[in-house]
Parts: C-alpha cells; sequence; structure tokens
C-alpha cells in the first residue's frame, strides 16, 4: 500500500472495516496531502484539521467499542461551500455571505456525519454556485479551469485531498468539473437527495451529488446521502436501492442510446474519437447501441431551463442584492438583473415548456434503458476566468433525469475527457452499472495528476 | 438563435426594453441573456397549442419524475 491518500473511498473503507487502517492516520494523511498541493491549487475554501482529527479520533474509539457505522465510517470528505456546516462557516463564494455561520447543517451533512464520514472542510465554488470562478485551478494543468461550480469539490478528489465530496448541479456542475478533473461525477434523478440546507442557486433546478475517484465510491456516498426528507418537500419518497450491491450486475439486456443530433455537432474532434471509441466498449460489454432521435421539444426545453435559472436565482438573491449589488460578482449579478425582468406569466410558461420536454424525455428512454454522451463540448479550457461550457449537461439538469460522469481518455496536452451516462428517472442503479463496467474495462479512472 | 422580428419586438417589451438603438448595459445584456431562452419558450408554446393540454407541474413541488405531468384531457 502507498499513502492513505492514495486509496480509493471503498479500499479504505475495507481497510478501517478490517482494523488495518486507523481513521486518524486517514485523515492525518489527507491533511498533509492538502497542506502539500492545495497551496497550488486552491481547491478548499477552509479546512478543520483540528475537528477532523478530534472526529476521527471519536470514531477510533467506537471501532476500538466494536461498533462499525458503515462503508463511510472514518472517511474524509470535502463538502461544497453552499452546504450549510452546523458552527462552520458558509460563504458560497461570495463576499456577501463571508462570516455566516449557519446554526444547522444540510440534510446530506448530517446524513454523512451521521453515516460516519469526517468532514475535512469546505471546498470552494463559484459564487452563489453560478459563473464567476472561484480560484482552484485545474490538478491536471494549472493554467486551466478545474470546471464548476463545484470546482473545489473536483479539484480536491482529483488531486486526493478528500475520498469523496459533494457538490450540486443546476446546470452543469457536477458532471462538467468531474470530466475537466478526470474523476466521476454523479448528479442523480431531482428529488433523490435533499436540497435542505443548501443555498439555492435555481431550486427546481438545484440537484446535489458526489464527486469520487470511482463509481462504486460514488455510489457509495450517494447510499449514504438519499431519500426522502421531511424538510425538503421534493426529495422523493421512493425506497433507496442498495446501489453498491448491484454495480456488477451483467449488462446484458440493457440498450443505450446514441443521441442524433445537439451533441455530435457541438463536441471537439478529440472528444468524438474518445467517445466513439467508448461506445465500442459500451457495446462490447454487451449492450445494444441505438442511435436515437432527441424529442422536437428537446431544445426548446433546454432553452425553458435557462429562463427558470435566471427567474429563480433573481428571486432567491432579489432582496440582499438591491441592497448589497456592489458585493455580487459581474456574472452572478447580471443573472440577477436579467431574471428580474422575467414577467411571472413567461416563468410559469417556461415550466409548462420544461414539463413538455420532461415528458418526452421519459417516452425516449422508455425505448432505451440510458443514453449516452460525451460529458462537455472539450477538454478543459484554458484560463480561470470561465468554467466552461455546460451545453452537455443543461439537458440532465433542466429534465432531471440522473446522470453520471466517468473518464473517458485525455485530450493532447493531457487533459482529461468524460464520458456522461443519463438515465431514467430515479433508475441512478442502471447508470452506475454502466459506469462500474465501462470503468473496469478501461484505463482512465487510475491515472493522477502529477503534482 | 435570431428570432424572428415579431418575436423580437414581443419580448422586447416583455422586459420592458427596446432593442433598436438602446445603449445601455442592462437592457443589451438580458436581451443577450434571455431572448434566444425566450424566444424558443414563446415558440415551444405557441406549438403546444394545438396539442393536448399540458398540465403544470412546477418542479420542486414534489412533482418532478414522480408522476404524469402531461394528459390528454382537454
Amino acid at each position: 500500500m502507498g499513502e492513505p491518500w492514495e486509496l480509493t473511498l471503498a479500499e479504505a473503507s475495507d481497510l478501517i472495516r478490517q482494523g488495518a487502517l486507523s481513521p486518524v492516520d486517514l485523515v492525518r494523511s489527507h491533511l498533509d496531502r492538502i497542506a502539500a498541493v492545495d497551496p497550488h491549487l486552491l481547491a478548499w475554501a477552509r479546512t478543520v484539521p483540528e475537528q477532523a482529527l478530534a472526529e476521527a479520533e471519536r470514531l477510533e474509539k467506537l471501532l476500538r467499542k466494536g461498533t462499525h457505522l458503515g462503508p463511510l465510517h472514518g472517511i474524509p470528505v470535502g463538502i461544497k461551500d453552499i452546504y450549510y456546516t452546523a458552527g462552520l462557516e458558509t460563504a458560497g463564494g461570495s463576499r456577501v455571505l463571508a462570516g455566516f455561520i449557519p446554526t444547522y447543517g444540510a440534510t446530506v451533512v448530517r446524513r454523512l456525519r451521521a453515516a460516519g464520514a469526517i468532514v475535512l472542510g469546505k471546498t470552494a465554488t463559484t459564487e452563489f454556485a453560478y459563473a464567476d470562478p472561484a480560484p482552484t485551478r485545474n490538478p491536471w494543468n494549472t493554467d486551466h479551469t478545474p470546471g464548476g461550480s463545484s470546482s473545489g469539490s473536483a479539484a480536491a478528489v482529483a488531486a486526493g485531498m478528500c475520498l469523496g465530496a459533494f457538490g450540486t448541479q443546476t446546470v452543469g456542475s457536477i458532471v462538467r468539473p468531474a470530466a475537466f478533473c478526470g474523476v466521476v461525477g454523479l448528479k442523480p434523478t431531482y428529488g433523490r437527495v435533499s436540497r435542505y440546507g443548501i443555498l439555492p442557486l435555481a431550486w427546481s433546478l438545484d440537484h446535489p451529488g458526489p464527486i469520487a475517484r470511482t463509481v462504486r465510491d460514488a455510489a457509495l456516498l450517494l447510499e449514504a446521502v438519499a431519500g426522502p426528507d421531511p424538510n425538503d418537500p421534493s426529495a422523493a419518497h421512493r425506497p433507496v436501492p442498495r446501489y453498491a450491491e448491484m454495480l456488477e450486475d451483467p449488462l446484458g439486456g440493457l440498450s443505450a442510446g446514441i443521441p442524433d443530433r445537439y451533441f455530435p455537432e457541438r463536441a471537439s474532434p478529440a472528444v468524438m474519437a474518445a467517445f466513439q471509441e467508448a461506445v465500442r466498449v459500451i457495446e462490447g460489454l454487451g449492450v445494444r447501441i441505438h442511435e436515437v432521435g432527441l424529442p422536437a421539444c428537446f431544445e426548446a426545453g433546454v432553452e425553458a431551463g435557462r429562463v427558470v435559472l435566471h427567474a429563480e436565482a433573481a428571486a432567491f438573491h432579489r432582496d440582499r442584492f438591491r441592497v448589497r449589488r456592489q458585493e455580487y460578482g459581474p456574472k452572478l449579478a447580471a443573472l440577477i438583473e436579467a431574471g428580474l425582468l422575467v414577467p411571472a406569466a413567461s416563468y410559469l410558461r417556461a415550466q409548462q415548456v420544461r414539463s413538455e420536454a420532461i415528458a418526452a424525455m421519459r417516452r425516449l428512454l422508455a425505448e432505451v434503458n440510458v443514453l449516452v454522451t460525451p460529458a462537455a463540448p472539450g477538454a478543459a479550457p484554458e484560463g480561470l476566468g470561465s468554467t466552461g461550457d455546460p451545453v452537455f449537461n443543461a439537458p440532465t439538469s433542466t429534465f432531471g433525469l440522473p446522470a453520471l460522469g466517468v473518464p473517458m481518455g485525455f485530450a493532447p496536452p493531457g487533459l482529461p475527457l468524460g464520458l456522461q451516462i443519463v438515465g431514467r428517472h430515479f433508475d441512478e442503479a442502471t447508470i452506475l452499472r454502466v459506469g462500474t463496467a465501462y470503468e473496469a474495462a478501461t484505463p482512465w479512472h487510475a491515472r493522477r495528476p502529477a503534482l | 438563435m435570431e428570432p424572428p422580428e415579431q418575436v423580437r419586438q414581443w419580448i422586447g417589451e416583455l422586459l420592458g426594453i427596446t432593442l433598436e438603438g438602446d445603449s445601455t448595459r442592462k437592457p443589451l445584456e438580458a436581451w443577450t441573456m434571455l431572448g434566444p431562452a425566450l424566444a424558443a419558450v414563446h415558440g415551444a408554446t405557441v406549438a403546444m397549442e394545438t396539442e393536448p393540454a399540458t398540465v403544470l407541474v412546477i418542479p420542486g413541488s414534489g412533482g418532478l419524475g414522480t408522476g404524469s405531468e402531461t394528459t390528454d384531457a382537454a
């Protein structure tokens, strides 16, 4: 075994359960790693080393007494800085909320802690999870963006600073940064994970979800936090499968649809070459491949999501924005200003168009089990002024469909590319199964950035 | 996407802005950010006039992906 921070979450979990790895040693290893590499990457808004070590000691004592809380027992994680954390500053990557210390934690954070996970700190985010970038740099090339808005979560996992992290996706903020950083990102179905205690960007589009090094790790993190929540009426009353037990179920009988438009014409040649190879791999795993026609209302549905994003973001920020306009970044300010102009009738019409598109996508996904697309049009762009184009992720966010991003190769000069696997509503199990098999058949997830 | 002139004017009215000769940053930025999206929504809702009625479900109220968002009822 190398350093503990080099393990996957599942590997560390097994070693802790067997008594072969101490949670204290695991946390120390990650804190050392943060001290060594984060000055170059700026993935963390703040860390809490003393609290993390104290929690690791408490969890170690529990183990000595014979109490094992489950697969996340002793696992160090990062939490995007828009999740409320009781007693720990939650600034949302903003000046407006600097110094804000919540008195309670988000449901996701409370469930993680209850499952034995150890919060190392808060990961950097774009301002209020929109587009004004965090200072975070891409671990594969620090001249490039790590993507966003879950910039710090993706970079921290890719650089071995935690074994898993949580982000949110309103347009493209989990799957895209995961692709740019060469890690796994899982945006669950809307309603699969509670949004309680998470600063909204646009509440009908916001999806919390995990970022991890492997599909199995992401499945373990999802399993710990998913499910209904009395504090969030949009959290669905659906049973949560034991995802980790289903990951290696055979893929025979599954079918995958390859969209005939929207994605191919926007993807770079390097992305399309890697994507075509990925499709061949998936076909070789026993999945039937079909080209599928996207519904006629697909693009209108995506545009409707843009109207919804503007209006809901403006609604959330309106009162604070009026008195503290100068403390907002330019991109978020423009979003709010434009959103304040959207009439209620247009917002409602946009939701109606969106509902039509969701219904059409449900009909399409009745024909195939999953859709497969590239996760982004290209690799991470150079520069830190933009977090890249979320155009390939906006549809799944707008339609509430679960999407899994897995590493798909590299583009010159060595930046990661991602594959996006999209499933039926609440069928995260199938995209995780396909992702697991694809991951096992390819070498990409095992590569690490040289830091 | 550049929407037809009639739709441009309609959206301009909707946003409370004039689209020609308007030199202030805010209306032009709002048009750039929202004009094509509103035009697409407008076009889709016009098309829906000839389709079976849609029951509006606001995602976030627990409905998304969990039940039928549409009905054939007129």
